[in-house]
C-alpha cells in the first residue's frame, strides 16, 4: 500500500534511484540519491522514488534509506524481464510508471548508476517527450516566483525554476521547462531555500511495508516487450592493470609512449 | 570517418579556420549543420536536429563525441531516437585481422572500463546490429594524417524545429573557470595541503607564463592551479593542465578523463577513466614507507622535484 502525501499543490518529483538502472542484489543508498531527495524536500515538493528489480526477493535497502530521508511514496518495479533489459526497455518500464504519477520534474543522480552508464533518464526524457537536462549543480526558484509564491504550496511547478549546468566550456543558468528530465551532480545546491536539519523526520510511508510493488502486468507491458537477448552493455572482460613503479622520468616517458 | 559541426551561419574564412583542423586530423567529409539557435550551450532539443539530420544522411556504425562537456548532453538522447546503446569514456580495438578470421565480429569494437576498474565491457557493433553512441576521453594529438584538399563538405539541410519539444532556456551564462579541465590529455591534480603543491605551482608558472614564481596555494587568493590556462605554444585543446583538487568541484573532474592523471602525494581526486587512461602516483618521498597504492594506480613514480614533475607532464602532453 501506499501511505498518502502529506504534501498537496507541491511540485512532484519523481527521483529514478540508481538513475534507473535495474538492481539484481541489495544495494545502498547512494549519496547523490539521497542528496537529491534533500534537496527537493528543501524545496518542499512532493517526492515519488522508484525502484527497479530484476529479480524478486531483494532485500528494500536503498528504498527504505530513501524513506527515512523524507519521500512521500515509495515505489518498487520487480520484474525478471528487467533483468535482461536494456536501456530502452527499462526506459518504457519507467515512462509507463511516471504516467501514472504525472511529475513536474524527473530527477536522477549524474552518478548514482552502478554500471557508470545512467543511459535510461535520457530514453525516458525521450519517451516523455521532455527536456533532459543533466549536469546540474544548483537549482533555485526562478526570481518572479519568489515574489509571488503560489498560495497553499511549499513549491511551484517545474518552470518555477532555473538550474546552473556546466555544459563544454560554458556554466549555464537555465530555466526549466514544464516537463524536465534533471540529473544532479552529488555537490548540487539549492539557492534560496531554509537548510534541512542533518536527521529529517520521515513524512511518507512511514514504514518500509508501506512500499509499493508493482509489476510490468500493473504497468499494462508484456514481459516481451522488455526481455531483450542482449542487453547492449557489452560483455564483461578482465582488464588487465598491472602496476608499475618507477624513479626514473625517462623511463616513464618510455613506458607512456 | 564524417566530422559533424552544428554552428550559427559561418563566412567563408571562418568555414576554412574550421575546416583546416578537421582535415589535417583526417576527416573525410564535413557534415555542416548551420543554424543562428547552435550559437548556444549544447542542448538536445536545439542540436538534436543537426545529429538527426546527419544520421539520417550517413547512417553511422559509431557517433563519437569528444571530450568537452557535449556528449554527456547530446549522446543519450541521441541514442534513446536510435535505439542504440550509450557508451561513455570509450576506447577502441581495431583488428588487423583479414574478413574470413572476423568470423562475423567487427574489425572496430568499443571497450569501456567499468567503475570497478579491473573489468571492462566490450561492444561489438557487428554483433549489435545498430550504431553505438560513445564519449571518448581527453587524448594527445596524433600526427596529422589528412589535407585540406581531401576535405570534403556537405551542408545538410535542416528540419523544422520540433514543435511543442520543451526546452530548458538559457538565462544567463559565463565562461567556465574549469574549461580547460575537461579537454586536457595530461592531467596534474595536486592536493593544497601537500608541500611540493607550491613547488609544482612555481614551477608550472615558470614553464607556462614565463615566471610568475612565488604563487601559493591559498584559498584567499586566486590560485594559479585552478583552474589553469593552456600552456602556450602547444595550441588548442590545451593538452596539459594542473588542478588544485581540493578546489576543483568534483562534478568537473568527474568530468574529465585524461590520457594520464597524474597525482601528487596525499591527493585521492579521481576522475573519469577509459581503458586507456593511465593514474600515476607521483611521490615525493620513498613510496615503499607508504604502504600499497589505491587500487586505480598504474604507475608509482618517484620524482625528484617539482620542475622534473612538471617538464615531465609537458613532454607527454607534446608527445604524440
Amino acid at each position: 500500500m501506499t501511505a498518502p502525501a502529506e504534501t498537496s499543490g507541491a511540485t512532484k518529483v519523481a527521483v529514478l534511484l540508481h538513475a534507473a538502472s535495474v538492481i539484481r542484489g541489495p544495494q545502498p543508498l547512494h549519496p547523490t540519491d539521497l542528496h537529491v531527495i534533500r534537496l527537493w524536500r528543501q524545496l518542499g515538493a512532493e517526492i515519488v522514488v522508484l525502484e527497479l528489480l530484476g529479480a524478486s526477493g531483494v532485500t528494500p535497502r536503498a528504498i527504505t534509506d530513501a524513506i527515512e530521508a523524507g519521500v512521500d511514496r515509495a515505489v518498487r518495479v520487480v520484474a525478471e524481464p528487467l533483468g535482461v533489459a536494456d536501456a530502452h526497455g527499462t526506459g518504457l518500464v519507467v515512462e509507463r510508471y511516471l504516467r501514472t504519477v504525472a511529475p513536474d520534474v524527473v530527477a536522477f543522480g549524474v552518478d548514482a548508476d552502478p554500471d557508470g552508464l545512467a543511459d535510461v533518464p535520457g530514453v525516458v526524457a525521450t519517451r516523455l517527450g521532455a527536456a533532459y537536462v543533466p549536469g546540474v549543480v544548483e537549482i533555485a526558484r526562478r526570481a518572479s516566483d519568489e515574489q509571488t509564491p503560489p498560495a497553499g504550496a511549499e513549491a511551484a511547478p517545474a518552470h518555477a525554476f532555473e538550474v546552473v549546468a556546466d555544459r563544454a566550456g560554458v556554466t549555464a543558468r537555465l530555466a526549466l521547462p514544464a516537463r524536465a528530465v534533471v540529473g544532479f551532480e552529488g555537490e548540487s545546491l539549492v539557492r534560496g531555500a531554509r537548510e534541512l536539519p542533518p536527521e529529517v523526520t520521515p513524512r511518507g510511508p512511514g514504514a518500509p511495508h508501506a512500499i509499493r510493488i508493482m509489476t510490468l502486468y500493473d504497468l499494462g507491458l508484456e514481459p516481451t516487450l522488455i526481455r531483450r537477448g542482449d542487453d547492449l552493455r557489452g560483455t564483461i572482460e578482465a582488464a588487465s592493470r598491472p602496476l608499475v613503479t618507477t624513479r626514473s622520468a625517462e623511463s616513464l616517458a618510455t613506458l607512456l609512449r | 570517418m564524417f566530422a559533424l559541426v552544428a554552428t550559427p551561419p559561418l563566412g567563408n574564412k571562418s568555414l576554412v579556420t574550421l575546416s583546416v583542423p578537421l582535415a589535417a586530423a583526417g576527416a573525410d567529409k564535413l557534415l555542416l549543420c548551420e543554424a543562428d539557435e547552435f550559437g548556444g550551450p549544447p542542448d538536445d532539443a536545439v542540436a538534436g536536429r543537426a545529429l538527426d539530420a546527419a544520421v539520417a544522411r550517413i547512417p553511422p556504425v559509431l557517433v563519437l563525441f569528444p571530450a568537452g562537456g557535449t556528449g554527456a548532453v547530446l549522446g543519450p538522447p541521441l541514442a534513446a531516437r536510435l535505439g542504440a546503446p550509450f557508451a561513455p569514456w570509450s576506447d577502441f580495438v581495431v583488428s588487423d585481422a583479414d574478413g574470413k578470421s572476423l568470423r562475423g565480429r567487427g574489425r572496430v569494437q568499443v571497450l569501456r572500463l567499468r567503475p570497478d576498474g579491473r573489468t571492462r565491457r566490450r561492444l561489438d557493433p557487428a554483433q549489435i546490429e545498430r550504431p553505438i553512441i560513445a564519449t571518448v576521453g581527453a587524448g594527445r594529438c596524433p600526427p596529422a594524417t589528412g589535407s585540406e584538399r581531401n576535405l570534403e563538405i556537405d551542408v545538410l539541410p535542416l528540419a523544422p524545429p520540433r514543435t511543442n519539444r520543451p526546452i530548458a532556456r538559457v538565462v544567463t551564462r559565463t565562461p567556465s573557470p574549469h574549461e580547460a579541465l575537461p579537454q586536457a590529455a595530461v592531467l596534474v591534480l595536486v592536493a593544497d595541503g601537500d608541500p611540493a603543491a607550491a613547488a609544482i605551482t612555481a614551477a608550472w608558472a615558470e614553464r607556462t607564463t614565463g615566471g610568475e614564481r612565488g604563487e601559493t596555494l591559498s584559498p584567499a587568493s586566486p590560485s594559479p592551479l585552478a583552474p589553469l590556462a593552456p600552456v602556450a605554444g602547444y595550441g588548442p585543446p590545451p593538452p596539459v593542465a594542473v588542478a588544485s583538487a581540493d578546489r576543483t568541484p568534483r562534478s568537473v573532474l568527474a568530468a574529465c578523463c585524461p590520457e594520464i592523471v597524474i597525482r601528487v602525494d596525499s591527493c585521492t581526486a579521481t576522475t573519469a577513466r577509459s581503458p586507456r587512461t593511465l593514474v600515476i602516483r607521483a611521490t615525493s618521498s620513498d613510496p615503499g614507507g607508504q604502504g600499497p597504492p589505491p587500487e586505480d594506480v598504474d604507475v608509482v613514480w618517484w620524482f625528484g622535484s617539482a620542475a622534473e614533475l612538471v617538464d615531465l607532464a609537458l613532454h607527454l602532453g607534446a608527445r604524440a
